[in-house]
């Protein structure tokens, strides 16, 4: 249904040509349920904007049905009614009312009357659960139902296959479920999906095959249970089980303790569930940063989360610097970071210093 | 919403009550009981004159020491002795015929030969034969008498109560297109219908040589220019033979001397016995319904809503237009777009117009209305172009995209998703630009066209009353202004 074949993207910034997609190739068939995950940066939104072609690859193929979108000459229009698109974003029309936005395509491309194209756009919102917000505003929507309002949309077109640019990244996580849901429904009447996700769980348990993406290319495949439970290639075994980090590196006395723990914070409440466990990781880091090591020299801060345990690891690294970092520590706090503290590393390596720590996850009875 | 009009115009009329109270306390009081006797006991002091006219340029070369209240018409010039804006004025005596001064509480100075000139028509310089016939035409009336009939018919006291004679003027044929500042009593709107002493001869002119007249209305500065550019075949309107206007045009022989006078204010005690002030009533009827003067309003009213209505319509079409050059990617339309913008912006609109009027549309076939639409259109677009772009632009990346996908084409995605929502945020400051508009197009009188304010104009300039027909026009720019918002504001409800 869907072929790529040797598609590449390069994009121009500021000078310097970034290769995004080097030589994708695959075969997408009618039915499927694609997931494709991998970490970000490395091409999953672009490959799928480069299917309907919202995005100009460089060089390659992609054939819809046999027919190929990127040819000079391709209707784009009507290749792209084949394929429905659910971004990130949402895009409803913002001037458009909820049932409006769902019948707007099929009175105006497919012809329908606007009786007929609405009393399909309310049978669609019913799938959807939003018939009772069909004379909304598309602002007065919350994030989870403006999405659901924009499947339905895709729908009205009635496609072959659709899209789904990251559906789930805006939204707060207890909305995430609702659209997730109508996603799954989807999936269980046969549609076929191609959806770029950061939710694992969701990927695994409604995928009939994975994409892993590492650096523009689609690194492994295969069924949901191989790349989950035995992937055979390094990258996506680091992935599967990887610790998902963010980095701080610390430059100046001044720095924005606020901002920073506001980011590892909301970082860490993507992948984990149990909010002491958070409470405590921005605890001891918070501790880390005033009481025992002040400022002096460039600090690298980097907190790791492990999706799958659900951990919480951290890691201070401090230049020019000989004696050890835990050590100085004074007795009465150390006591305190025992309690919330399961394990800790403190080693010199050469000039620098470095603690590596692990958050508890139970605080000891 | 109606309550809302009612108080604006109730602080509109008391601004403009306190401030007719107000004119009589002047700035620039008369030294007690002492008259000037020379124009060298003017120095320092403000004194009115005619702008562009020979008493202008005369007293500025030969007594820099006087500041000059350069103004428009002779009427404006008493006006401004009047109201004490000047300490007085140096015109020519006949232009003050029927000014009624003495009831206004200004007398004569002094004569001055600061001006001793001939006034003569000023014909554009390739109507040789035309000039010849009008030479003949005055050797002819003045040996049969008709001159002085004419002069002695406009020049008294009672030269406003006068009425023309009853000359056909022939309706066929090319007209004689008259160029005319009016000045009471050489020409002026009588009955709604131009007359004067100037006129009744050039009336006479049009029977002698068997040609309609059509007159245009210019300010007495720009005369020469309408002449010169050819908007206009000759000018009849008090005009001086100087060496300068030589230059330009090609004058008749003369039909009058210029005698030039200082007046002034009386002393305030002899003020006391001054008549009586016009009551509101009587400043209504003699402003609006003496000789149906509504009827100038009414025209100039019709004429206003023609050139801001097309200005707006064809502005808009070609504000899209710029503004869809000015999005594009390629740098030659972008840069186009972005020299028009710049260059329309950077104008002034009076300016511009004259550029338009005088030298672009030079030519005689392109109507006075016509320059001014396109003027307007185009100064409209240059802003309207950037309300547009930013109203676009304001449109998330998002909603096209949105657009594409459901398999609407580029036309398509922006007519129906682009638009309609950019319409709604533009909408506020559109509505502005066009109420801006059709303010400023209050200057298109400097063109010789009858608009709203050169009615007024003509008004103030028969009945000498400032303060009325200036608040009638207001009045009108304000509802006109008012009424279009709303009118917007209902449309884009639905």
């Amino acid at each position: 249904m869907i072929s790529v074949k040797h598609l590449n993207k390069t994009f121009i910034e500021k000078g310097t040509p970034f290769e995004v997609l080097r030589d994708v190739n695959c075969e997408i068939e009618k039915g499927e349920v694609i997931s494709i995950i991998g970490p970000s940066g490395t091409g999953k939104s672009t490959f799928l904007r480069c299917i309907n072609r919202l995005e100009e690859p460089t060089s390659g193929q992609i054939l819809i049905d046999g027919e190929d979108i990127l040819a000079k000459n391709a209707d784009l229009p009507r290749l792209r009614r084949k394929m429905g698109m659910v971004f990130q974003n949402f895009n409803l029309f913002e001037h458009l009312t909820v049932l409006e936005n769902v019948s707007i395509g099929p009175i105006k491309l497919l012809g329908m009357s606007k009786n007929e194209a609405q009393a399909q756009a309310m049978e669609l919102l019913q799938t959807v659960g939003l018939a009772s917000k069909a004379q909304f505003m598309p602002n007065e929507l919350s994030g989870g139902q403006k999405q659901r309002v924009a499947i339905a949309r895709c729908l009205s077109m009635n496609p072959d296959v659709i899209l789904f640019d990251e559906p789930t990244s805006a939204l707060d996580p207890t909305m995430v479920h609702e659209v997730l849901t109508v996603i799954r429904n989807l999936a269980e009447k046969g549609m076929t999906m191609l959806i770029v996700t950061h939710e694992m769980q969701f990927a695994r348990n409604v995928s009939s095959r994975v994409f892993f993406m590492n650096d523009g290319i689609i690194y492994e495949e295969g069924h949901p249970d191989v790349i989950f439970e035995h992937p055979t290639k390094p990258a996506t075994r680091a992935f599967i089980n990887r610790l998902r980090n963010i980095d701080f590196d610390i430059t100046s006395r001044d720095f924005d303790r606020i901002e920073i723990l506001a980011q590892i914070q909301g970082h860490s409440e993507r992948y984990i569930r149990d909010a002491e466990l958070i409470q405590r990781g921005l605890r001891v880091i918070t501790l880390m940063l005033t009481r025992v090591m002040p400022f002096d020299g460039p600090i690298h801060l980097r907190v790791d989360i492990s999706e799958r345990t659900e951990n919480f690891y951290m890691e201070i690294t401090q230049h020019n610097h000989t004696a050890p970092m835990y050590e100085t520590i004074s007795d009465e706090l150390k006591s305190e970071f025992d309690k919330l503290l399961e394990k800790c590393d403190d080693l010199l390596e050469g000039n620098s210093r470095k603690l590596s720590i692990k958050v508890r996850q139970h605080l000891p009875e | 919403m109606y309550i809302k009009i009612k108080y604006c115009l109730i602080v509109l009329f008391a601004i403009l009550a306190i401030s007719s109270c107000k004119q009589n306390s002047q700035n620039e009081n008369a030294d007690a009981q002492y008259y000037p006797q020379t124009l060298d006991e003017l120095s320092g002091k403000t004194v009115a004159v005619v702008i562009g006219g020979k008493q202008d340029i005369n007293i500025t070369e030969q007594y820099p020491e006087i500041n000059l209240l350069r103004l428009e018409t002779p009427a404006e010039v008493v006006e401004a002795v009047e109201k004490g804006k000047a300490y007085a004025c140096v015109i020519d005596t006949a232009w003050t015929i029927g000014f009624d001064l003495l009831n206004r509480g200004i007398i004569s100075y002094f004569r001055t030969d600061i001006v001793n000139g001939d006034v003569a028509v000023a014909f554009n310089k390739r109507e040789i034969e035309l000039c010849q016939q009008f030479n003949n035409f005055l050797v002819q009336i003045v040996s049969d008498g008709t001159f002085k009939e004419i002069e002695e018919r406009w020049t008294n006291d009672t030269a406003d109560r006068v009425k023309m004679p009853d000359i056909p003027v022939p309706t066929k044929g090319k007209p004689l297109r008259i160029g005319t500042s009016p000045t009471f009593p050489f020409n002026f709107i009588q009955n709604n219908e131009w007359s004067g002493l100037e006129n009744e001869m050039m009336r006479r002119f049009a029977v002698y040589i068997n040609r309609p007249i059509e007159y245009q209305n210019y300010n007495f500065g720009g005369l020469v220019a309408a002449i010169a550019s050819n908007k206009v075949d000759l000018a009849a309107s008090s005009i001086m033979i100087t060496p300068e206007r030589a230059k330009m045009v090609l004058f008749s022989n003369s039909y009058r001397k210029i005698t030039t006078c200082c007046f002034g204010r009386k002393f305030i005690d002899e003020q006391s016995t001054v008549n009586h002030k016009p009551t509101f009533k009587e400043r209504f009827n003699s402003n609006l319904i003496e000789e149906d003067r509504w009827r100038l309003l009414l025209d100039g009213f019709v004429e206003t809503i023609i050139i801001s209505f097309f200005a707006i319509l064809f502005g808009t079409i070609l504000g899209g237009l710029v503004c869809w050059f000015r999005m594009r990617n390629g740098i030659i339309p972008r840069g186009i777009a972005k020299v028009y913008i710049t260059i329309l912006q950077g104008v002034p609109i009076l300016v511009f117009l004259m550029v338009m009027f005088y030298l672009v549309f030079a030519s005689p076939n392109v109507s006075a209305t016509w320059v001014a639409i396109i003027a307007f259109s185009m100064n409209f677009a240059a802003y309207a172009c950037e309300i547009f772009r930013t109203g676009i632009e304001s449109i998330d990346q998002g909603q096209y995209e949105a657009g594409y996908v459901l398999g609407f084409n580029r036309l398509k995605t922006f007519t129906l998703i682009i638009l309609p929502q950019a319409i709604k945020r533009i909408i506020p400051v559109y509505k502005g630009q066009v109420v801006s508009i059709i303010k400023s197009t209050s200057v298109v009188g400097y063109i010789a066209i009858q608009d709203l304010t050169k009615a007024s104009d003509l008004i103030r300039s028969r009945t000498f009353d400032a303060f009325f027909p200036l608040i009638i026009v207001s009045i009108i720019y304000f509802l006109i202004s008012w009424g279009i918002g709303k009118l917007m504001d209902k449309m884009v409800e639905e």
